[in-house]
């Protein structure tokens, strides 16, 4: 078990210059997912990653001792995937360790770990399964050994409890006769007041004053377009702060009224710009800083002095880095901390408040030199003729002048956002010399309901030339070569790569489609998903219906152009696609073979609509690269 | 006389492995060839079909499979049916295949293929979840290799749910 731990300590922190990056690495399950410190502040506990499981390992700050605390093997997907067994995990006190376990079977268990350390480095460790399951929200904020846990039931919500650590006696229901709410906000004294869920496709929220009273039902709403999450009970009576976008673009933080049902005094708003989440202090009673994304990059605003002060604090030990909080002792001197950026996919630090010292404790990075291979990213902003803006973040490798550019339409289409974070994708490709296009085309998210809705029926129109658009400005800036752009995206990026193909053939020497659309009436038929109404219903909303529009939605589809699809094409899929079947790609493979029309496929048997591992990762972008090598290696006339 | 033609749905079935390529037997005017496809963490025992008729069913049990994903080719009376119902194991019980959303047409003359049947057996609750899946050109393919007679004389048609002109679009080209 020894040998276990160096090997684990080196494998997570040194990093090894290599003369190219290893594909696997960009796509792996990160190594680290959590470091926590204990309550005293002089232990973190780690959930690392070892072959295809995770374990949890202890780390004592003051001896730099480690153990392992739980290790479980379990057996690997059929794609080489990662298995984490381990659900959450959570300090109780310094000696106990609370992680929900996933089972073989699909099901969890809660278990208790209590351990001790021997003089001779070694750990005494007691396992015990809990009479109870469920999902840890959080521990009392007045009963140490109290947990808030909540539970699924059969009435599609969650029940609330607490339970005693010790006895492991379950509580009665928190939200008594309400078993239909999926969210629950509680009050100062941790009652239950206000919950919300969705009963029959419609948003409902609840709320009682005194447990004594009835839930009463405060807010419907089958608008599927709209935002509406409680956050905060106020000190103002039957008060709550909500994020919503209720008759307004963007989402914002606001008063509610929940006698009168009204909204009140805006808190925090930002033009343009969609509030992505809110944070509370530490005990859960006041707010600490409204989160959104500007720009590409992760803001804070602030509610006290205090908070920012801290934030300045962080920025200054981590410069040029996003670092987040993870976890506090309960003196608030010890900390880890997660930092990001857009080459950095997430290192974990202790940091010793007292001092600011830190201590890289893993770093989820892949391991090459990226001093060598550092890339540059490049905002941009171009107005569309209706009104819109339209960001889009160009990423420049090192070294290369005038890089061949790899365009990426993002997926979804709607309701997914690019940012400037660290994409796999975007730094792999960099690293091999190619520049990459990001475009948040109408339809993104974070930028208000107006835009994000825009995109609904636009599939082969206005988004495609949005991110014509983006591109044709990001040409005239002379940083990429334009005689050497290829598109590549997957799903609805798939998609957009052959339909950008099909409009704009003379800008494009290549295109990739990975697990793309290429017939949007074959949606309602590709599988028994179309029973489920709310799923057809928001399909056509998306794309359309398949009667009324289906001559849009024909001439919109890649395989009924397939005349048009004259540009050196790959189409790749994963047999195993639960969301857009494989036989999309393999009809266009079809019609593409039976007229002679050359392109490339390539299926990946047991790969889903993304990578599950860096094994199909490995496997695709070896073919990905000699496929752009083919088509862009030499500068050509335009 | 429909009570008669109920009760007298001859229906034909020819179960062809998909390793052995075995004639398949000519149709009458009211039937139409209708594509098996099945996969699944186990080969299934006996597979059954039922017509939706709503007072006289007849069913078409199918049986011998030995693979756990593989096509069949079967010869249906014109109609409504749907998959009602799977067995794993030769003293195994039956599951119940979810109703409606496994509901195919078959029209005759016609080479039928509502989408793969897929299904997965869940030992922790002893439950199988099943799903169908449009896989018509893969389908079209193995036919071609398999069966290449039937695909010089007859069109391959989607008869499952929604709609889907794919392959006539396809033979057009």
């Amino acid at each position: 078990m020894k040998l276990l731990v160096c090997f684990i300590l080196f494998y997570t922190q040194v990093s090894f210059a290599t003369s190219l990056p290893i594909i696997a690495e960009f796509f792996n399950s990160p190594k680290i997912k959590r470091a926590i410190i204990n309550p005293s502040g002089d232990e973190i506990l780690i959930k690392i990653r070892h072959k295809n499981n995770y374990l949890l390992m202890l780390y004592q700050l003051k001896t730099k001792q480690q153990n392992v605390l739980f290790y479980e093997p379990k057996q690997a997907g059929d794609d080489n995937e990662v298995f984490d067994n381990i659900l959450n995990v959570t300090w109780v006190s310094d000696t106990e360790i609370l992680a929900l376990l996933l089972l073989d079977d699909g099901s969890y268990e809660d278990h208790l770990m209590t351990f001790s350390h021997n003089s001779d480095g070694t750990l005494s460790i007691k396992r015990k399964k809990l009479s109870f399951s469920g999902h840890l929200v959080r521990p009392s904020r007045y009963y140490d050994r109290k947990l808030i846990v909540t539970q699924r039931n059969r009435h599609n919500g969650a029940d609330v409890y607490y339970v005693d650590i010790d006895s492991e006696k379950r509580s009665d229901r928190l939200n008594e006769d309400l078993r239909q709410a999926s969210r629950w906000l509680m009050d100062i004294n941790d009652e239950i007041k206000v919950a919300w869920g969705v009963v029959e496709n419609e948003h409902i929220v609840w709320y009682r004053e005194t447990n004594e009273e009835d839930w009463a039902i405060v807010r419907k709403s089958k608008n599927t377009k709209e935002t509406f999450i409680p956050i905060l009970i106020t000190d103002k009576s039957q008060t709550i702060l909500v994020l919503h976008n209720h008759n307004r673009d963007e989402i914002a933080l606001q008063e509610f009224d929940l006698i009168n049902k009204k909204f009140g005094k805006v808190i925090f708003e930002k033009k343009g710009i969609d509030i992505k989440s809110i944070s509370l202090n530490s005990n859960y009673s006041a707010l600490a800083s409204a989160n959104y994304l500007e720009n590409g990059v992760l803001k804070n605003h602030y509610f006290n002095d205090a908070a920012e002060l801290k934030n300045n604090t962080l920025k200054d030990v981590f410069p040029n880095q996003h670092a987040i909080v993870v976890s506090s002792n309960s003196a608030r001197t010890q900390q880890t901390v997660l930092t990001l950026n857009h080459e950095n996919r997430g290192k974990y630090f202790h940091l010793d408040k007292r001092n600011n010292k830190t201590m890289l404790i893993g770093s989820n990075n892949p391991t090459y030199d990226v001093s060598s291979n550092k890339s540059r990213i490049i905002h941009h902003k171009i107005p569309t003729s209706d009104g819109f803006e339209i960001e889009s973040y160009l990423t420049l490798p090192n070294n290369v002048i005038n890089p061949p550019l790899i365009v990426m339409p993002h997926g979804g289409p709607i309701g997914v956002q690019d940012t400037i974070y660290f994409d796999p994708h975007s730094q792999l490709l960099a690293s091999r010399g190619y520049a990459t296009l990001k475009v948040n085309y109408r339809g993104s998210s974070g930028y208000g309901k107006k835009f994000m809705f825009a995109g609904q029926k636009q599939w082969g129109l206005n988004i495609e030339n949005d991110i014509n658009n983006a591109l044709n400005n990001i040409i005239k800036l002379d940083l990429i070569d334009q005689s050497r752009i290829c598109i590549f995206g997957s799903s609805y990026g798939g998609y957009s790569a052959l339909m950008s193909v099909i409009k704009y053939p003379k800008k494009f020497k290549c295109a990739i489609s990975f697990a793309g659309v290429t017939d949007i009436p074959l949606m309602f038929a590709q599988d028994t998903r179309m029973k489920v109404d709310a799923y057809k219903q928001a399909m056509i909303d998306i794309v359309g219906d398949p009667i009324k529009d289906s001559e849009y939605q024909r001439h919109n589809s890649p395989v009924y152009r397939y005349k048009e699809l004259l540009t050196p094409l790959l189409l790749v899929h994963g047999t195993d696609d639960p969301i857009v079947t494989s036989e999309h790609s393999e009809r266009l493979s079809l019609l593409l073979t039976k007229k002679k029309i050359e392109h490339e496929f390539l299926l990946l048997n047991g790969v889903g609509h993304g990578f599950g591992s860096g094994h199909s990762a490995t496997i695709f972008y070896n073919k990905v690269f000699s496929f752009l090598e083919k088509y862009l290696s030499k500068k050509q006339a335009l | 006389m429909r009570v008669f033609l109920i009760f007298s749905i001859f229906i034909v079935s020819f179960f062809s492995q998909s390793e052995t390529y075995e004639k398949l037997p000519k149709l009458k005017n009211n039937q139409g060839y209708f594509v098996v496809s099945y996969s699944g963490n186990y080969p299934p025992y006996h597979l059954s079909i039922v017509s939706n008729d709503t007072i006289f069913k007849s069913q078409e049990d199918l049986s011998d499979f030995k693979l756990k994903k593989g096509y069949r080719v079967i010869v249906l009376d014109e109609g409504e049916y749907m998959y009602s119902r799977l067995k794993l194991a030769k003293h195994a019980g039956y599951y119940k295949l979810a109703s409606r959303e496994l509901l195919f047409t078959v029209t005759a003359g016609k080479v039928n293929y509502a989408g793969d049947l897929q299904f997965e057996y869940h030992h922790y609750n002893e439950s199988v979840s099943s799903k169908v899946v449009n896989h018509i050109s893969k389908t079209y393919l193995w036919l071609q290799e398999n069966h290449p007679k039937l695909m010089d004389k007859r069109k391959i048609i989607y008869s499952g749910l929604g709609v889907d002109n794919f392959m006539n679009f396809y033979f057009n080209q």
